[in-house]
């Protein structure tokens, strides 16, 4: 149990900068998740963290001790690998029991250890077996009961659940928070699929080309993205992004785009009445557009635009429209109950309450009405 | 019905006809081998008889008498022994180290140290002891078994580097991450994580540099020229061919029985030769 900061870190391979002066505090008992696009230097972090990788600048520290140049073995620290890294050779008892005895644990303490972590992980029954006879679930526990067993100061996992069919992946994500509550240690999580972060993550970092974009809570970043990076990358389907202009007109402002023209909230018309005339990207989530029926509409009819619905995918619990929006396309939400085909024009609401208005140059900052409450 | 069983007779014939093709061509010589060796020499010499045939009556131990009564097989056959195994498990230390090395520890200019190894493999064996004599002569070991456990090594060195090299870039890095965040410097990782997991690539190595240790005629006969400390290869072919004359019976013999530590090498290691050990270490 401990806090972990990294201050400034850098890596760089030959020309390319891995990770560009990144910093990040994990508090104590944190569940701390590195999340980003392939190449963006997560699981680079991550392998610094555990000096698998020397850094080039920055410092890392571990409790109050620094650790930036200590050995992988002296930081206190495990770690989950995506592949689990299991020794073959090895039954599952000697795959836990390898570390400890690396560091001189008697017998008996490294049994009663590693009986206990099989316990929490229900792999009481495996323990003689080698990792060839195991499934990719039973591995994955073994991987995270190899970390368990050792009770180090901060956990790292590398993707260990990428793997996993996607079953099997539910609920081990389950089963890793609730891990997480028994354990009450400081975790730092590197994924690629959002779904995980927003679940998992006490916080997230979300990085991409190496440098920090935001870092925040799983619902910050949702509901208040810093660039239209953040904004695509955190939510499925993602965030609907349209370059579009502000307009001032008769004390209205008014966002118009290519195929529609919708009045800002009379909240923050002040606001937003200084980007008059100026070209900026428009962002709203699908599920705070509405497709709906001619006829059908009850709220205010100024925040309805007609789109040309391009493609229908029913997913059972709603419909999920492609709609055009000049060269751009649009997603959003409907009822399964709505009958519309492609080609089918249809009034679609938009809750302009949740819209997002981002700048048009990179790297296309959040442009607030207010600052952040 | 009827055609089914066509269709596993047309099976069995396309599997075991080419099989049994290829098996008698690869036996035949060692069957001629041993054929030769048992026959007398009034038999051998016989040309109206079927050189591939042996009446009873034709069956003679002489030539194994005279292998190992009137020369120094043994002897030739123990110098073989000792030179092969010696400097096979010099080659395979140096090899083990120098292949971990090469393909784990990211040091400036081990991709040029690898190159340069292949490149020393590619250099013929049979020009390298020109130079080598000279060095052999300096270093005093003429005629003595160590020009050869010396100089073995400088053909088997490269040849299972690479060899290793290719194995054990097959071993997932992760397996070595883990090993040193539990604790592991380099030298445990290798001898505890790395050389249980490349046994099938360290077994094939040595087999492979045993037989050519124990196959290589060249350096043996340059190095080496007292008839007691010969090997075998050279043993048998200096001392059964004396001038235009062939002890057909006896070489075949020597030769035969030459072949047959190689053999039994292989059936030891071939079952540790299990391809598929580090199936579970990752997906």
């Amino acid at each position: 149990m401990a806090k972990l900061v990294v201050e400034n870190l850098t890596k760089r391979f030959g020309s390319v900068t891995a990770v560009d002066r990144l910093s990040f505090t994990a508090e104590d008992r944190e569940f701390l998740v590195l999340i980003g696009p392939s190449g963006c230097g997560k699981s680079t972090t991550l392998n610094l963290i555990a000096g698998l990788e020397e850094a080039n600048a920055g410092q890392i520290s571990i409790g109050d001790r620094q650790v930036t140049h200590l050995h992988p073995k002296d930081r206190d620290i495990a770690m989950v690998f995506q592949n689990y890294a299991l020794y073959p050779h090895m039954n599952v008892y000697a795959n836990m029991a390898f570390g400890l005895s690396m560091r001189g644990y008697s017998k008996a303490e490294i049994d009663r250890r590693i009986q206990e972590a099989a316990e929490i992980l229900g792999i009481g029954n495996l323990l003689q077996r080698k990792p060839r006879a195991l499934s990719g679930g039973q591995r994955q526990r073994v991987a995270v009961g190899r970390a368990i067993v050792r009770k180090p100061a901060v956990f790292l996992f590398d993707e260990p659940l990428s793997n996993l069919d996607a079953k099997l992946r539910v609920q081990m994500r389950a089963e890793l928070s609730k891990l997480h509550q028994r354990l009450n240690t400081t975790i730092v999580y590197v994924t690629h699929d959002q779904i995980e972060a927003m679940t998992m993550a006490t916080r997230i970092v979300l990085l991409k080309d190496g440098i920090c974009q935001q870092i925040g809570r799983p619902l910050e970043l949702y509901t208040r993205p810093v660039n239209t990076f953040t904004a695509g990358f955190i939510g499925t389907p993602p965030m609907n992004l349209v370059p579009a202009r502000i307009q001032a007109e008769n004390g209205k402002v008014m966002v118009a785009a290519d195929s529609f023209r919708l009045p800002i909230p009379t909240r923050w018309r002040q606001a937003y009445e200084r980007l008059k005339s100026m070209g900026v990207i428009f962002g709203i989530r699908p599920e705070h557009m509405r497709g709906t029926r001619e006829g059908d509409i009850a709220v205010d009819a100024a925040t309805v635009a007609r789109l040309e619905v391009d493609l229908v995918e029913m997913l059972g619990s709603h419909v999920q429209l492609t709609l055009a929006c000049g060269p751009e396309r649009l997603i959003a939400l409907a009822d399964p109950a709505l009958s519309v085909k492609a080609g089918d024009r249809i009034p679609v609401v938009f809750n302009m309450d949740s819209m997002h208005l981002f700048e048009k140059r990179e790297p296309q900052r959040r442009i607030d009405a207010a600052p952040a409450a | 019905m009827t055609d089914r069983l066509h269709g596993s007779a047309r099976r069995t014939i396309g599997i075991y006809a080419p099989l049994l093709l290829f098996v008698t061509f690869a036996l035949f010589p060692i069957y001629h081998m041993f054929l030769t060796s048992i026959k007398t020499d009034r038999a051998l010499y016989n040309l109206s008889l079927n050189p591939l045939l042996v009446s009873l009556g034709a069956l003679t131990a002489e030539h194994y008498r005279l292998l190992f009564t009137d020369t120094l097989f043994a002897s030739w056959l123990m110098n073989s022994l000792i030179v092969s195994l010696s400097s096979t498990a010099i080659a395979m230390v140096i090899s083990i180290l120098a292949a971990y090395g090469l393909t784990r520890v990211r040091f400036r200019g081990a991709d040029t140290f690898g190159i340069a190894i292949f490149i020393t493999y590619l250099v013929p064996y049979s020009l390298l002891f020109l130079p080598l004599t000279r060095v052999v002569t300096w270093l005093n070991l003429a005629d003595s078994l160590w020009a050869l456990i010396v100089t073995y090594p400088t053909f088997l060195v490269p040849f299972s580097t690479w060899l290793l090299m290719g194995y054990m870039k097959t071993i997932p890095e992760e397996i070595e991450k883990s090993a040193m965040i539990d604790g592991c410097n380099r030298l445990q990782i290798l001898t505890r994580i790395i050389i249980p997991l490349a046994v099938p690539g360290i077994v094939c190595a040595t087999l492979f540099a045993f037989s050519l240790a124990w196959n290589d005629l060249l350096y043996s006969l340059v190095f080496i020229s007292p008839t007691e400390k010969k090997t075998l290869t050279v043993g048998v072919l200096t001392e059964l061919i004396r001038g235009d004359v062939y002890f057909w019976g006896s070489l075949m013999g020597g030769a035969l029985i030459g072949s047959v530590p190689v053999v039994v090498f292989y059936v030891m290691f071939m079952d540790y030769y299990v391809s598929g050990m580090t199936v579970g270490a990752i997906k």
